[in-house]
């Protein structure tokens, strides 16, 4: 029988707001659901439904008050809980299982967007030039002009931003890869760059979990989607 | 996934100056090429922690315990005034926040860099000089400048030669206090680039002091809260800035001008 490379279950996550009168915010109530390789889910739900806290949860951005996150390392043990990892641990699966393409890139002053890109293939142990190739492939794929790689991106428009992000996201191969929004600010023939990235890790195995407002690119992307919107039950999986 | 050995175990470590506590039962791990910085305001004990761990304040009560290879784990304070002196001289570096503080500024800045490889056995003149030539280029000094005084350099040049002073036997521990504190903005972004650079390549760990949650952000692979001399939250630095817990890291976070 096939294992789930991610299986998440009773999930619980509220935002206390101390300073705002202890204000409570329960934004995700039991969610739950296993991922297959090979499998793209897609979060809908109307904004503040908590699809991007789904996503950070799942790469252990934001700390769950319940619930169960199994990864599957193919290691020992083989499934590892990320909610009980030690944050030494949490950097380890984050470098070999799991990926994170958020919406906006966090740019580090005086980085050239080329190092960007390259920094989580030489954190795997990749050396110095098949680095730099394979991130020279994924960025020219993406449009990135080539003068561009030895500046720092902090002065870059948002699509190019997004797209070095993007770019950093899907240089190295994870089983498990969460994609926040990849083709918001992004013109139609780089969006179907993205579309085509994602069909190539899917077909290479990869698990991927989706925001996106984009239906075109929901609708050739998605195996299957989870509803957050229905806030007083449990969230209902659709089938396609 | 199993967790390495640590370099450095903090267990129950305590100092109380009179009836004021500056640090209590405070407890962690330090990992092989890992960052962690304390935050707090100040008072909050960050220095006095960080002075213990470092072997410069005795503790009341607790351990901390440093893995010395082939020795095994040992106490710190079970160690001569001796051994001590030469485990910070040859394992450790410590940049001060006043840079001043941890230069000579009687000898040139390439003696600076010199003192320690000197200290550790190295003779050769050619070969320390070359040495100390290449470390001001890593920190982005001119080697042309190698025979000047720190009293003729900026405080972000002296900042950055002091890091070069404690970086150039490769210590496996950084300890750091403040160290971008005294300076500009455009400074700091430097100096901070050089430093991320720096740990990168020479798989450092270090212990970094900082009430500026944006250098924690920068440097740092976990973050630990601290306030009236405990520890009150710790984590991944991105989980603890983006999903901070306590009501004391959220006005900390809350405080950040945005970008």
């Amino acid at each position: 029988m096939r294992s789930p490379f991610l299986k998440v279950s009773g999930l619980y996550k509220s935002f206390t707001m101390h300073h705002r009168g202890g204000i409570v915010l329960p934004v995700l109530q039991n969610v739950s659901f296993d991922l297959f390789a090979g499998e793209c889910l897609s979060l809908v739900g109307p904004s503040g439904s908590g699809k991007s806290t789904v996503a950070r949860c799942i790469y252990g951005n934001y700390r769950v008050d319940a619930g169960e996150i199994l990864i599957r390392t193919g290691g020992d043990p083989d499934l590892v809980s990320l909610p009980n990892a030690h944050p030494y641990q949490i950097r380890q699966l984050r470098e070999n299982f799991i990926g994170y393409v958020s919406q906006f890139l966090r740019a580090i002053p005086r980085t050239p967007t080329l190092d960007v890109v390259m920094e989580p293939l030489l954190r795997r142990g990749l050396d110095k030039n098949s680095a730099s190739q394979h991130a020279r492939v994924v960025l020219r794929r993406l449009g990135i002009w080539e003068r561009l790689w030895s500046l720092p991106p902090a002065t870059f428009s948002g699509g190019e931003q997004q797209r070095i992000n993007l770019a950093r996201g899907f240089a190295p191969a994870y089983p498990i890869l969460v994609l926040d929004e990849p083709t918001a600010s992004l013109d139609k023939p780089n969006r179907n760059t993205v579309i085509e990235l994602i069909q190539e890790a899917l077909a290479a195995g990869t698990a991927v979990i989706e925001i996106c407002h984009d239906e075109e690119v929901r609708a050739v992307t998605a195996t299957r989607s989870l509803d957050l919107a229905r806030k007083n039950d449990t969230p209902r999986e659709l089938t396609h | 996934m199993n967790l390495p050995s640590p370099l450095l175990q903090v267990r129950q470590l305590t100092k109380q100056y009179g009836f004021r506590i500056a640090c209590a039962d405070v407890n962690f791990d330090l990992f092989p090429s890992e960052i962690i910085c304390l935050v707090g305001e100040s008072g909050s004990g960050k220095t006095t922690l960080l002075n213990m761990i470092a072997g410069r304040i005795k503790p009341d009560r607790g351990s901390v315990r440093y893995d010395l290879g082939e020795l095994g784990s040992r106490d710190l304070w079970d160690l001569s005034e001796a051994e001590r002196r030469l485990l910070a001289r040859s394992e450790w570096g410590f940049v001060e926040q006043n840079a001043r503080d941890g230069l000579r500024m009687r000898i040139s800045a390439g003696a600076n860099i010199a003192e320690r490889p000197m200290m550790l056995g190295q003779r050769h003149y050619g070969k320390i000089r070359r040495l100390a030539s290449g470390w001001l280029e890593r920190v982005e000094i001119d080697p042309e400048r190698i025979d000047d005084f720190p009293d003729q350099f900026s405080g972000g040049m002296q900042q950055r030669l002091q890091i070069a002073r404690n970086l150039v036997t490769n210590p496996h521990i950084i300890f750091m206090d403040e160290p971008t504190s005294g300076l500009d903005v455009s400074v700091q972004a430097r100096l901070l680039d050089i430093l991320r650079s720096l740990v990168g390549n020479l798989q450092l760990s270090g212990l970094i002091v900082t009430h500026d949650l944006a250098v924690a952000r920068l440097l740092s692979d976990r973050i630990l809260v601290m306030k009236e001399g405990r520890i009150i939250e710790s984590g991944l630095t991105d989980q603890v800035l983006d999903d901070p817990h306590h009501p004391y890291t959220q006005l900390l976070v809350s405080s950040i001008l945005p970008s």
